[in-house]
């Protein structure tokens, strides 16, 4: 595994090339192993920088290397490959794909990922028992047999399977996107700890993006993202 | 990629039952529709095209051949000219004329027609595939007046075997001059054939002359002038004339031959006409309905799918998440317009199998009772090469169709990446 999960230099993005930009960051890295917290309020240019290190957006400008790899010089095609091989992802809400069951919802990040099956099959699993086994392991055993809708689950629930499918097949990196703004105060609080320790027990980079400083407790690094995206309004 | 679209369209579609079952409905009355409509179509063109069939040639005096077609065959309208008893016999001695049975038209018993011909005319006038005429009961006429009466005319009129008929002059259900001074007997009933020989009444050529005896300039004889039933038994009762020959012939090749000689008969001035030629030229001048009502069911056809594309079209907005949350996973933004389009493919051909599969239900119910009160036989066969056509333009237009919101949802996603605030 290379040191650095995420190098950026001098990364600039703007959705049009006359527009101001939205993102402008001198330096930025991520070492392997690390869980940082990216803080920032809303405009902040915190999903706009989930979508450059996931490759569903290219750098205007400057470099952006994610486990040593350049994302700028990969196809479209590969740079969507690249996300489902290396990136498991957790959104705010309504992470589920709502006419697929819990099992078939964590599995669904194999479907697209050779590596993520090939590592489950190293195991001596197939990605049904693999995600049967995450689910009873993060406290839904009994739901993942009982339930065939996930509309039927408590939000917390649902951003627990969807802590499963980023785990499944071992990606190295795991980024979470306001993961818990929906979540009450206290389930917030074990979904945190649970994040935590099932990314640590997998061996995965955590970036977790919030506007909510509150959340940032118990992380190895902050970054504050307006103190290093020095965008139109920053630079002045 | 091994990735099984058609799995997540299926569950996807699954999810959305109430929308998709109702675009299934949609798109499976139109191919129903459709697929009956052409069906419905091609019966009746082969009913009405097997109206006469072994006979090779139809003979009347000159007119169209349209006309003779309608009087001689369908017994509608009326003769313009009788052909001559003489050119009667001379056409039947031709050599390579095999039959050829006359018949004489003009009278009528109760809005029926009467048909003057003889009894070769049972064994040679033939329909639908070559099938002869049948008694249901009772025997042809042998009588002088004998009849023998076809399926419509004993049902509707109540008649039997034994009956006694009086024939009118002319061809009107009332107010014409009748012959009751000559009652006939009915001989025999005709089996039904779903042809205009089940409401003719067939008589002998020798019986339309007799009850014509005294007649004159088609005015009937003077009181005291008519025969009385045995006075019209004089021994010659050879017809002076007959409407129509229908003609079979030895070699089916000789046919334009013998139609080219009745054609330029010198002795007097024919028509011939092959009955299939003719038939298809009434069909097209009259089967004009039915290509209308196929081009409806193609709209029909295409207003289902303008549906499917709005119901389509409208659901995308609610599935940005979906698409989304695919992408996340590592679906390729050409995945997203796959699974759309696979959708739209899976909905029409379901549509379509439904369609053409409850059609086939409906007509296994529905022939019984089209043939008893149509008298009209729609075969139930292996779908048609046109049918399997239709099925798989069908099919294709689902998923060619699919491909309008397939492109907003690739365009949407491609935008939208994984942004999935809403």
């Amino acid at each position: 595994m290379p040191d650095k999960i995420v190098k950026a230099r001098n990364l600039s993005f703007g959705w049009r090339s006359r527009r101001p930009e939205v993102l402008n960051i001198k330096a930025l890295e991520i070492v392997a192993g690390e869980r940082v917290f990216v803080e920032g309020p809303s405009g902040s240019g915190k999903t706009t920088l989930l979508n450059l290190v996931a490759g569903v957006l290219l750098p205007k400008a400057g470099k952006l290397q994610v486990l040593g790899q350049d994302m700028a010089t990969l196809s479209n095609r590969r740079r969507d490959g690249f996300r489902s091989d290396h990136i498991g992802f957790v959104f705010q809400s309504f992470n589920l794909v709502p006419y697929l069951s819990l099992i078939e919802n964590v599995v669904l990040a194999c479907r697209f990922s050779g590596r993520r099956r090939a590592r489950i099959a190293a195991a001596g699993r197939t990605p049904v028992e693999e995600a049967a086994r995450l689910l009873s392991h993060l406290g839904l055993g009994d739901q993942a047999l009982a339930l065939r809708g996930v509309n039927q689950l408590s939000t917390g629930q649902q951003q627990r399977v969807a802590v499963a499918r980023a785990l499944i097949g071992q990606p190295e990196l795991i980024i979470c996107d306001e993961p818990t703004s929906a979540l009450d105060a206290d389930s917030r609080e074990a979904f945190l700890e649970l994040l935590r320790a099932e990314t640590e027990a997998a061996g995965a980079t955590l970036i977790f993006v919030s506007h909510d400083r509150a959340l940032a407790a118990g992380f190895d690094r902050t970054i504050a993202l307006p103190a290093i995206n020095t965008n139109g309004e920053g630079s002045q | 990629m091994t990735f099984p679209l058609i799995w997540l369209a299926v569950l996807s579609l699954l999810n959305r039952w109430a929308t998709a079952g109702l675009t299934i409905t949609a798109i499976a009355l139109s191919v129903g529709m459709l697929l009956g409509v052409e069906k419905v179509r091609t019966g009746t063109q082969d009913s009405f095209s097997n109206t006469i069939s072994g006979t090779d040639l139809i003979v009347g005096a000159r007119s169209g051949s349209i006309q003779l077609l309608l009087y001689s065959v369908f017994r509608i309208g009326d003769t313009t000219n009788n052909i001559s008893w003489e050119s009667y016999e001379d056409l039947r001695a031709w050599r390579e004329v095999e039959w050829a049975v006359p018949i004489s038209l003009g009278d009528s018993h109760k809005g029926f027609r009467v048909v003057g011909t003889t009894v070769r005319y049972f064994e040679h006038y033939k329909y639908g595939r070559r099938q002869s005429l049948a008694f249901s009961s009772g025997k042809p006429f042998a009588g002088l007046y004998d009849a023998a009466i076809g399926a419509d005319v004993a049902e509707e009129l109540g008649y039997a075997v034994g009956d006694k008929i009086t024939l009118a002059h002319g061809v009107g259900a009332f107010g014409f001059t009748q012959h009751d001074d000559k009652p006939f007997q009915v001989s025999g009933i005709l089996a039904k054939t779903g042809t205009p020989v089940d409401r003719s009444v067939h008589v002998s050529l020798e019986a339309i002359e007799a009850i014509h005896i005294g007649w004159k300039d088609g005015r009937p004889p003077r009181v005291g002038g008519a025969l009385s039933i045995g006075a019209a038994m004089p021994p010659d009762l050879e017809p002076k004339a007959v409407t129509a020959v229908l003609l079979g012939l030895k070699s089916r090749m000789a046919v334009f031959t013998i139609q080219r000689r009745v054609n330029t008969y010198s002795e007097e001035a024919l028509l011939g006409i092959l009955p299939g030629v003719a038939l298809q030229q009434l069909w097209d001048a009259i089967g004009g309905l039915e290509a209308a009502l196929l081009a409806i069911s193609l709209m029909v056809v295409a207003t289902g799918f303008l549906g499917m594309m709005a119901v389509s079209l409208s659901g995308l907005n609610e599935r940005r998440r979906e698409m989304a949350i695919l992408r996340s996973v590592g679906a390729r933004p050409v995945h997203v317009f796959l699974l759309l389009v696979v959708e739209s493919g899976v909905l029409a051909t379901i549509g379509a199998l439904i369609g053409a599969g409850g059609l086939y239900l409906a007509l296994a119910i529905a022939q019984p009772i089209i043939q008893t009160r149509f008298d009209f036989y729609l075969p139930i066969d292996w779908p048609s090469t046109w049918e399997l056509t239709v099925l798989i333009f069908v099919s294709a237009s689902g998923f060619i169709s699919g491909i309008i919101p397939a492109l907003l949802a690739y365009k949407r996603s491609l935008a939208d990446g994984m942004s999935i605030r809403i």
